[in-house]
């Protein structure tokens, strides 16, 4: 099913060092949360590790090669990444949207196949946009295009997702429904996100990220603890643990 | 039943076969058996309609390209300084007399495509960081960059002699009337075959670029790649026709829009749709220069007399259905 390591990365933005000796692995089947606080290093460290930022020190291997060196449609055969946020001008329907997942499996000239109709069908299915796939993209609104981006990704078909907070703007109903597509997708994620109950509860490891370094990294239970929450997040707050379920509640 | 990429293409075709057959009887009558008349349809209108099509082709298609790959309706070629930087290159060659020494006719059209390449370049340099392409700083450089050419076009004017100078001045408004026979639609035409052949491909990657370029770069779009390419294309069409018509504004901004409003919003379709309507509607406001306005008022000037109330009326039409 593929590999994805990283080994010493380091990114700077001018003068500040946004990445620092981050290493690590993901694995097929694995569910990772990435956490910490606003600029931690979360949609950094995904950016570099589909290629779109450069590191300048480390490096990142897919399949063994690395990043790099390769295409950009061969990374995105690898690797979709659902940025955090995208902003639409023109009025393309929802199917065109989640369409242009499709684009790193054929050539520029190449006419869609059964397999692309294939895999548009059972991503806005997974979203539930089955019923809204010939409406205007800025017609929606911002929790039903963030699924339809989300449905992007996943007509996709990589056998990695990096996910910069696919649930947010989302209703409850539909950020259960997410949930279950995460689980079930065959793809392991990479999931950047603030929402430390839904990191507990959907992965099986945690990564926290704290002014460009892992501060802590392991499984849900015992990485969210409350001297972690306080050192990292500075907020007190109180961790309840129930039927293996992690609830985090801030102190007033 | 057809689908929709169907029927946007056939109507846009038929848009483009229409005018062409239409455009060169608008005017004075025309009475084949005497042979003035047979000159003026083979040697005089044919050649211009043929420019305007070509022309309009070219306007539209790179209108689409750079809407695109900025990410907003309103950019046109004018928009990154690719017109006024050729347009100004133009001028110089112009005023230097070079027009009739260097090659005649054939030097204009290279000497337009280098300034609109060398333009596109420091727009390009000047908006890069680290490997990406914002497209404010591109659409700030590109402006910028329009007005300092628009004062050195005016520099250029004011200092000229008067024969130069209203030379200059017709020439700046657009017009198809080149005076130059087959050889303008036929080197416009050659840039846009090489020219279609570029960006034609380019229809899903700008689809993907439409959410933003980390979205485009997420799915496997080389965004920088594409930028490159189609700026290049752009480029080369832009300056070949600004050689010959001089600036012919508004093409590029209303057919895409007229044609998005009719749905082709892919621009797998956009594209090629684009490139039959900019012919079309170039084509027939040639007609209608003769037609309404004796000929003595230039295309360009037409393009937006007639243009603009149309647009704006399909503006508010659209607004009517959205609110």
């Amino acid at each position: 099913m593929g590999s994805l390591e990283f080994m010493g990365l380091g990114v700077r933005y001018g003068a500040r060092a946004a990445l620092e000796g981050v290493s690590g692995a993901i694995r097929p089947g694995d569910r990772v949360g990435l956490l910490g606080p606003n600029g931690s290093g979360k949609t950094t460290l995904l950016r570099a590790l589909c290629g779109i930022v450069r590191p300048e020190r480390g490096s990142v291997l897919l399949d063994g090669k690395e990043i790099g060196t390769l295409p950009r449609r061969a990374i995105a055969r690898g690797i979709a990444y659902l940025p955090q946020e995208e902003r639409w001008e023109f009025p393309f329907t929802v199917e065109e949207v989640v369409r242009c997942g499709r684009f790193s499996h054929a050539g520029p000239l190449e006419r869609e196949g059964a397999g692309d109709h294939a895999a548009i069908e059972e991503a806005l299915r997974a979203v539930d946009l089955l019923a809204m796939r010939d409406r205007p993209i800025t017609e929606l609104s911002g929790g039903e295009r963030r699924r339809a981006a989300l449905a992007r990704s996943l007509a996709q078909e990589a056998p990695f997702l990096l996910l910069d907070e696919p649930t947010s703007a989302l209703d409850l109903e539909h950020r259960q429904a997410i949930l279950r597509v995460l689980k079930l997708t065959p793809g392991a994620v990479l999931l950047a996100t603030h929402d430390l109950d839904l990191a507990a509860e959907q992965c099986n490891r945690v990564v926290v990220l704290d002014a460009g370094r892992v501060a802590a990294q392991g499984a849900p239970g015992e990485v969210l603890t409350e001297a972690l929450l306080e050192r990292v997040f500075r907020v007190k707050a109180r961790v309840h643990q129930f039927e293996g379920r992690i609830h985090v509640v801030a102190e007033s | 039943m057809w689908s929709r990429r169907a029927r946007l293409l056939l109507g846009s075709g038929l848009v483009f076969a229409g005018a062409l057959l239409l455009s060169p009887w608008l005017g004075d009558g025309l009475d084949l058996t005497y042979s003035g008349d047979s000159f003026i349809l083979w040697q005089l209108r044919l050649p211009r309609v043929l420019l305007a099509s070509a022309a309009g082709a070219g306007l539209a298609l790179a209108g689409v390209a750079f809407q695109a790959l900025l990410r907003n309706p309103l950019a046109t070629p004018y928009t990154l300084g690719v017109s006024s930087g050729s347009a100004l290159a133009i001028v110089l060659f112009l005023v230097a007399g070079l027009d009739a020494r260097l090659g005649g006719s054939l030097g204009r059209p290279l000497v337009g495509m280098a300034g609109a390449l060398l333009v596109i370049g420091i727009t390009y340099r000047a908006a890069r960081v680290r490997g990406h392409l914002p497209a404010p700083t591109l659409l700030l450089a590109g402006v910028t960059l329009t007005y300092v050419f628009s004062a050195l076009i005016v520099a250029v004017q004011y200092t000229a002699t008067p024969e130069d100078a209203a030379l200059i001045l017709r020439w700046l408004v657009g017009s198809v009337e080149s005076g130059l026979g087959y050889l303008p639609p036929a080197v416009v035409g050659a840039v846009l075959v090489v020219a279609l052949a570029g960006l034609l491909p380019l229809g899903r990657a700008y689809n993907a670029l439409s959410g933003g370029e980390e979205a485009a770069q997420g799915v496997g779009v080389d965004s920088a790649r594409v930028a490159r390419r189609s700026y290049f294309f752009a480029s080369i069409l832009v300056g070949s026709i600004v050689a010959f018509t001089g600036p012919i504004g508004f093409v590029g901004l209303i057919v895409p829009h007229c044609l998005r409003l009719f749905g082709a919003v892919d621009n797998r379709t956009l594209l090629p749709a684009a490139a039959l309507a900019g012919a079309g509607f170039l084509a027939i406001c040639d007609g209608l220069t003769r037609l309404l306005f004796a000929g003595r008022l230039p295309v360009g000037v037409v393009t937006q007399l007639l243009g603009g109330p149309f647009f704006l009326v399909l503006l508010l039409r659209e607004k009517r259905r959205l609110y």
